[in-house]
């Protein structure tokens, strides 16, 4: 036995839509009890309206500040990111990792601002980060996670995990329904059929096939 | 037919190669091989799918790739879906198909005629600025020297793939005056010249694409509206002036355009310049406006 990827093209989510809804349409007719639907972390944000518009952001100081330290192509460059970091985290986490990610500069270590401050900022997608139409939004991580994919089984039947996928084969899993799903998703996903552009494609069946 | 043979059409999209096979092609993936029927009306092809049902959103897909415009994929009663493929050229077509989890359908179009449309044609690429003027500068870091170089290489690779002959004014991080870049475009006696830029204001909220012609040119207006309609279509940006340069009229006779995709002061654009992709988009955009171009006059 063998697992197999199936992408589903789905219309634009947006935060009107319910992502339990959307998972049970989309997938009905392909996922059995045994399969696993995945779901890509930044439609499930928007779909809690978790998508903020740098309008809506009033950046402070400690922002306006802190957002000149981060990597230019990571996700808190700019200040209304840091501002929804600093929301999120609260301050004084935010100051203990970005004391953390100095050490980790000066030991050349990468990542320890996210190890303190938070993982979930790690989740945070700075303006352009996303495709067409939310290009202009900052998008949050999901809340409560588990709670989704539990809903998300009740409703269909199928494991389900959230993940966040990116083009350099890093697979990060959020919330699974089972320990097994999450191994077996974190290797299938690896060549991120979620797509990082036009594609369209949040929703994945993953499958279990005869080899 | 047994309810479980229907087929269930799980994502469509679409990809261009333009190496020794030059396909555009559309792949069509479903739950269980396709039954299908193609027919062709002018540009347009259809492509009918028996027994199958969508599980996908079906809408109409904006591709723009030099040869497919847009595929709709529209639900029919009896279990029948039919893909209408609209192409800017009357392309061979032909079908192979994968089998296997999801199953492949893949149309197949000849983008030949590019190459027929662009072998020989001579074109002069200038990235802006360079050296000791960096240009714009975006929020967080990006200068437009070093943007519209990227943009100018993507371009130049672009052409090169339809067999066109391309020069860029500068390779590297060089200074050069304005009358340095149009002499190159004289001496190549260019079919086009295209000086490459971004748009800046010192409002951070203002965004959108800006396009310059040379105004000795006589058709210079109605060309800019054409490359700037073809750039819209792929990088969706709003366009913020149309208008005539005067430092393109030393190209006399040359059609040349200045085009700033986007405008780098805005937070988002600036952004969206640090994707690989986007560099992409704006470099297809800008070959469809120059295929409408050369389509409009042919010399």
């Amino acid at each position: 036995m063998g697992w197999t990827v199936i992408p589903i093209r789905t219309h634009v989510i947006t935060e009107q839509d319910d992502i339990v809804s959307l998972a049970c349409r989309y997938t009905q007719g392909i996922a059995g009890p045994n399969d696993i639907i995945a779901v890509a972390e930044s439609v499930v944000a928007i779909t809690q309206k978790r998508a903020i518009l740098p309008d809506a952001v009033r950046p402070g100081l400690a922002a306006r500040f802190l957002c000149r330290f981060p990597a230019k192509h990571g996700s808190l460059a700019t200040p209304g990111a840091m501002q929804l970091a600093i929301q999120e985290a609260g301050l004084p986490r935010i100051l203990l990792g970005c004391a953390a990610a100095f050490f980790g500069r000066l030991i050349g270590k990468k990542g320890y601002f996210y190890l303190v401050a938070g993982r979930e900022l790690a989740l945070i997608d700075d303006i352009a980060g996303t495709m067409w139409p939310y290009e202009k939004h900052i998008i949050l991580g999901p809340k409560e996670p588990e709670k989704i994919v539990r809903s998300i089984r009740e409703a269909t039947g199928s494991e389900a995990v959230i993940a966040d996928v990116n083009d350099l084969k890093c697979v990060d899993i959020l919330a699974a329904t089972s320990p097994e799903s999450s191994r077996i998703a974190k290797e299938t996903l690896i060549d991120n059929p979620f797509g990082n552009d036009d594609q369209q494609t949040p929703l994945v069946v993953i499958k279990k096939v005869e080899n | 037919m047994k309810g479980q043979e229907i087929a269930r059409l799980t994502n469509i999209w679409s990809t261009y190669q333009q190496d020794e096979q030059q396909l555009s092609r559309v792949i069509i993936e479903s739950t269980r091989p396709l039954t299908f029927q193609l027919r062709r009306v002018n540009q347009v092809v259809a492509f009918t799918i028996y027994n199958a049902i969508p599980n996908m959103y079906c809408d109409t897909l904006a591709i723009y790739d030099g040869l497919i415009n847009e595929i709709t994929v529209q639900p029919e009663e009896g279990n029948r879906v039919t893909i209408y493929i609209a192409l800017n050229h009357n392309a061979p077509c032909t079908v192979t198909r994968l089998n296997g989890l999801p199953a492949r359908t893949f149309l197949c179009f000849s983008r030949a005629h590019l190459d027929a449309l662009f072998a020989g044609r001579r074109i002069v690429i200038d990235p802006g600025h360079g050296g000791r003027d960096p240009g714009g500068r975006g929020p967080v870091d990006l200068l437009e020297k070093n943007v519209v170089l990227t943009m100018a290489k993507k371009l130049k690779a672009e052409l090169a793939k339809v067999k066109a002959q391309v020069w860029l004014t500068r390779e590297g991080d060089q200074y050069l005056t304005p009358s340095e870049r149009l002499k190159l475009a004289k001496e190549m006696r260019a079919h086009v010249f295209i000086s490459l830029h971004t748009n800046y204001s010192k409002d951070s909220r203002i965004g959108g694409l800006v396009v310059n012609y040379n105004p000795a040119h006589h058709a210079g207006l109605r060309l800019a509206r054409l490359t700037c309609e073809e750039l819209v279509r792929k990088i969706k940006r709003n366009v913020l002036e149309i208008k005539a340069a005067k430092e393109l009229s030393g190209l006399g006779p040359i059609p040349g355009f200045k085009i700033k995709p986007v405008t780098i002061s805005n937070w988002v654009e600036e952004g969206l310049l640090r994707n690989p992709t986007f560099y992409e988009k704006i470099a297809i955009g800008v070959l469809n406006g120059l295929q409408k171009i050369f389509l409009s006059s042919p010399e």
